[in-house]
C-alpha cells in the first residue's frame, strides 16, 4: 500500500512539475535579441571621432507585448571604420556617457572608462564595449541592435 | 449569552484546545537578564513586520498594474491620489528596509549567544533560508514601482547573477524572462513578490516557529570554558595526541546542557502574560519606527524607468551598497568570484554554521574566534555600506535646468521632429531648431505653439493644440536652450579671449593646453557652460581648470553668462587633426 501512495504521489508531482518546468525553461532557449535592421541616419552626417548616442523606433515582440521601444546606441566614426556601441557598460550593465573633457567613456556605477574605441582603460570591466552588427547601405547606416562581443 | 469560560469550555470538549494553549502560551522560557529577554522580542517583532507587509502589500495590490504602461501610474496614484495610500506604501517599503535589518540583528544574536547549536541547528538553517526568502522579498519588490531607480537596480541586480560561471547567461533570462529588463520582467518579479515568495515564507516560518515552540526558546549563554579545553576525556578515557586537562565528551556536553536547559526552564515564568507583554511592547516601538520614518521620508516616486537613458546614475537600495561597493574593488576577470562566489560562499558558511564547532560552549567570550569573526564581517559590511554610500560619482550627470528638461521631454512627446530637426536630425519641413537662427521672438513662439493655425499658417493643425501654459513655457525654455541661450552682448568674445583665451581655441585663436571650443555649442548646452565655468571641478573631477567666478576667479556671474551664451553660439567644429 505504501508503495502504492508513493508510486502514485511521484506520478503526481512529476506529472505537475514538467510541464511547470518547460513552461519556465523554454523561453530561456530561443536565440536572444531581435535580428531586424534598423536604419541610424546618414553615414556622413556623423562627425568624425565625435562619438554620437543615436536613438531611434524599434517595434519589438517580447512575450504578448509588441512595443515600440527606443533603440540607442553610441555611434564612432573613426577614419577606417564605424564602432556601434551597445549603450550599456560591459561589466554591469549601466548606461555609460561621453565626456568630451576627457574624450573616454565613462560609467556612472563603479567608474568604468573606455575609450573612444571601446577599449578598457580602467576600472573592473571585462572586455571592450559590446557593439552593434552594422552595414552601410547608400550612404546610410543600418545596424542590428543585439549586443555582441567585440572580437579585438 | 455563553461567558468566555462557557465557550472555551465547549471548544475544549470538542478539540481538547487546552492542550494548544499550555503547549503555545503556558510554556515556560528560561529566566534571563531585562537585556537578553529584549533581544528575545525580536524574532516576534518579524513576525509583526511580516504581517504588516502582507496587509499592506494586500492594499497596494489593489490599485497595481505589472505593466510598464501602467505601473509608474499606479505607484504614483496610490502616492498622490489614494486615500492614506502613501501611508500604506510608505509603511510597506519602510517595513521591508525594518525587515532586513530586523532579520540581520535577530541572526547575529543568535549566532552571538550559540544558540543555534544542538539541538536547534535545523530552526537555524530555516532561518537562513527565510533570510535569503526577505532579500528576495526585497529585490523583486524594488522593481514593481517601475521608476529609474528600480529599473536600473534590477538591470544591475540581474546583471550581477550574469556572472555566475556557465549557467550566468541562463540565470539572467530566468529572471528578465527575456534578454532585457522589460515588461516580463516586471509580470515576473510581480508573481514572485505577490505569490511565490509569500508561499515560500509562510512554509519556512510556519517550520521555524514549530521548531521554536517545540524546543523551547534557548537559554541565555553562561560561560562554560571546560567544554572547549583539551585534553583527558572524563567519559571517554585518555584521548591521545592532546594534552592533559578536562574534556567532557561532545554528547556529555549535549547531556548537561540539556539538564541545566531543563532547570532553567523549570524556573523561568510563563511565555503569557510575561514574555508576550514585552513583545507587544517591542512591537509597538516598532511600528512606531517605521511610522516616524514614513511620516519623515515618505516613499519617493522618481521619475519612470526609461530603458534608453544615459542620465541616470544607477545606485541600489542601502541594504545591497555593500555589494555594489565591493564589486568596485574587483577586475572584471574577477567579477565572478566578487559577485557570486563570495556571497555564495557567505551563504554556504551560514548554512554550514551549526555544524563547525558541535561542542556546547555558547558563551561569546568562549568561543573568540567566532565571535571575532561575526563582528569582522558586520564591520565589514558596515564599512562598505559607508564607503559606498559616500563615494562621489566620477560622472555625476549634471541636470539641465527642469523646465528644459520638460520642453525636452515635450518636444519628443509632440513630434515636434516631424517638422523640426534639432542639430539636423529630424525632418525639414521647419527650420532646425539648434542651427537655424529663429526669426521670431517668444510671444510668437509661444502663440505658433498654442495657436499654430493663427500664426504658423491658417488652418494648420498640429498635435499641439491644447497645450497648457506651463507646458508652451517649457517648450520655449528648450528651444531657448537649444538656440543658445539668447543673445550675448558685444563685449563677450573679448571677455572670452582675455580670460580662457591662453587654453582654448573657438574660430581657430586661442591656445591649446584646453580643448578646441569651436564646435561646444552643439555638445553643451549653456548653462552647462555657465556651470562648468563657475566650479568645473564639481561636473568633471579631473579637470585642471580652474574655477572663475569670484572670489575664486575674476569673472562676475553677469559676465559668465554672457561667455557661455557666445561659447554656445559657437557650432562650427574644427576640423579632427588626422
Amino acid at each position: 500500500m505504501s508503495r502504492l501512495f508513493w508510486g502514485a504521489m511521484g506520478i503526481v508531482s512529476a506529472g505537475i512539475a514538467a510541464p511547470i518546468a518547460s513552461y519556465l525553461i523554454t523561453p530561456l532557449l530561443g536565440p536572444g535579441g531581435t535580428k531586424d535592421w534598423v536604419r541610424m541616419g546618414k553615414v556622413d552626417e556623423l562627425p568624425l571621432n565625435a562619438p554620437q548616442r543615436i536613438e531611434v523606433a524599434r517595434r519589438m515582440a517580447e512575450g504578448w507585448v509588441t512595443e515600440d521601444s527606443a533603440v540607442t546606441a553610441w555611434v564612432v566614426r573613426t577614419p577606417d571604420k564605424i564602432y556601434v556601441f551597445d549603450p550599456h557598460c560591459t561589466h554591469l550593465g549601466c548606461a555609460y556617457r561621453w565626456v568630451e573633457e576627457a574624450k573616454q567613456f565613462f560609467c556612472p556605477c563603479h567608474a568604468g572608462i573606455f575609450s573612444l574605441t571601446g577599449k578598457v582603460v580602467s576600472g573592473p570591466p571585462p572586455r571592450p564595449l559590446d557593439i552593434y552588427a552594422y552595414e552601410v547601405r547608400e550612404g546610410a547606416l543600418y545596424v542590428v541592435p543585439t549586443p555582441t562581443k567585440q572580437v579585438v | 449569552m455563553w461567558s468566555r469560560l462557557q465557550l472555551s469550555k465547549w471548544f475544549d470538549e470538542r478539540l481538547s484546545t487546552r492542550a494548544i494553549r499550555v503547549a503555545l502560551f503556558d510554556r515556560h522560557i528560561p529566566k534571563s537578564s531585562p537585556l537578553v529577554e529584549w533581544i528575545y522580542t525580536l524574532g516576534s517583532v518579524l513576525l509583526f513586520l511580516f504581517i504588516l507587509q502582507a496587509v499592506t502589500g494586500m492594499m497596494l495590490a489593489m490599485n497595481y498594474v505589472a505593466s510598464p504602461d501602467h505601473a509608474f501610474d499606479a505607484a504614483r496614484y496610490i502616492s498622490m491620489r489614494a486615500p492614506l495610500g502613501w501611508l500604506i506604501r510608505g509603511l510597506h517599503s519602510w517595513g521591508a528596509t525594518a525587515m532586513v535589518v530586523v532579520i540581520g540583528a535577530h541572526m547575529l544574536t543568535t549566532f552571538l549567544s550559540g544558540s543555534y547549536k544542538y539541538p536547534r541547528e535545523s530552526t537555524w538553517i530555516t532561518g537562513v533560508f527565510l533570510f535569503l526568502i526577505v532579500m528576495l522579498f526585497g529585490f523583486t519588490g524594488y522593481l514593481l514601482p517601475w521608476n529609474q531607480k528600480s529599473y536600473w537596480a534590477t538591470v544591475v541586480g540581474t546583471n550581477i547573477a550574469g556572472a555566475t560561471p556557465y549557467i550566468g547567461d541562463y540565470i539572467v533570462r530566468f529572471f528578465r524572462g527575456g534578454s532585457e529588463v522589460g515588461p516580463q520582467t516586471l509580470t515576473r518579479f510581480y508573481a514572485m513578490h505577490v505569490l511565490m515568495l509569500p508561499a515560500a515564507l509562510i512554509v519556512f516560518a510556519a517550520v521555524h516557529l514549530f521548531m521554536v515552540v517545540r524546543q523551547g526558546i534557548s537559554a541565555p549563554p553562561k560561560r562554560h570554558p571546560e567544554y572547549g579545553r583539551h585534553g583527558i576525556n572524563a567519559e571517554l578515557g585518555i584521548d591521545p595526541g592532546i594534552g592533559v586537562g578536562t574534556q567532557l565528551s561532545v554528547d556529555a556536553q549535549r547531556t548537561r546542557a540539556a539538564d541545566e536547559y531543563h532547570h532553567e526552564k523549570e524556573a523561568g515564568e510563563s511565555f503569557y502574560p510575561f514574555y508576550l507583554a514585552k513583545d507587544a511592547v517591542a512591537v509597538l516601538l516598532a511600528l512606531s519606527v517605521v511610522a516616524l520614518l514614513v511620516f519623515m521620508y515618505p516613499t519617493e516616486i522618481g521619475e519612470i524607468a526609461d530603458p534608453a537613458s544615459t542620465s541616470y546614475n544607477p545606485r541600489p537600495d542601502w541594504y545591497f551598497l555593500f555589494l555594489f561597493q565591493a564589486l568596485k574593488y574587483f577586475p572584471g576577470s574577477m567579477e565572478a568570484v566578487a559577485a557570486v562566489m563570495v556571497p555564495g560562499l557567505a551563504l554556504a558558511v551560514l548554512l554550514a554554521v551549526p555544524f563547525f564547532d558541535r561542542r556546547m560552549r555558547q558563551h561569546p567570550l568562549d568561543r573568540p574566534i567566532a565571535t571575532g569573526f561575526a563582528f569582522s564581517a558586520l564591520a565589514g559590511v558596515i564599512a562598505l555600506t559607508v564607503v559606498g554610500a559616500q563615494s562621489p560619482l566620477l560622472n555625476p550627470y549634471v541636470p539641465e535646468r527642469p523646465t528644459v528638461e520638460e520642453g525636452h521631454r515635450l518636444f519628443h512627446t509632440l513630434n515636434c521632429a516631424y517638422c523640426h530637426s534639432v542639430n539636423g536630425r529630424g525632418s525639414k519641413i521647419g527650420p532646425d531648431l539648434m542651427l537655424d537662427t529663429l526669426k521670431h521672438d517668444k510671444t510668437w513662439i509661444i502663440a505658433h505653439l498654442e495657436r499654430p493655425g493663427e500664426v504658423v499658417r491658417p488652418g494648420a493643425r498640429t498635435a499641439m493644440t491644447g497645450l497648457l501654459p506651463d507646458e508652451s513655457a517649457d517648450l520655449f525654455d528648450y528651444i531657448n536652450e537649444l538656440q543658445g541661450g539668447g543673445p550675448y552682448s558685444e563685449k563677450a568674445s573679448r571677455l572670452f579671449y582675455r580670460n580662457c583665451g591662453k587654453c582654448h581655441v573657438v574660430a581657430g585663436h586661442g591656445g591649446a593646453k584646453g580643448p578646441d571650443l569651436s564646435g561646444i555649442g552643439l555638445v553643451r548646452s549653456v548653462s552647462f557652460i555657465h556651470r562648468y565655468m563657475e566650479d568645473p571641478k564639481a561636473l568633471y573631477s579631473l579637470t585642471k581648470m580652474p574655477a572663475f567666478v569670484q572670489p575664486e576667479g575674476k569673472l562676475t556671474h553677469v559676465e559668465i553668462e554672457d561667455i557661455a551664451r557666445f561659447l554656445a553660439h559657437q557650432r562650427t567644429p574644427a576640423p579632427p587633426k588626422n
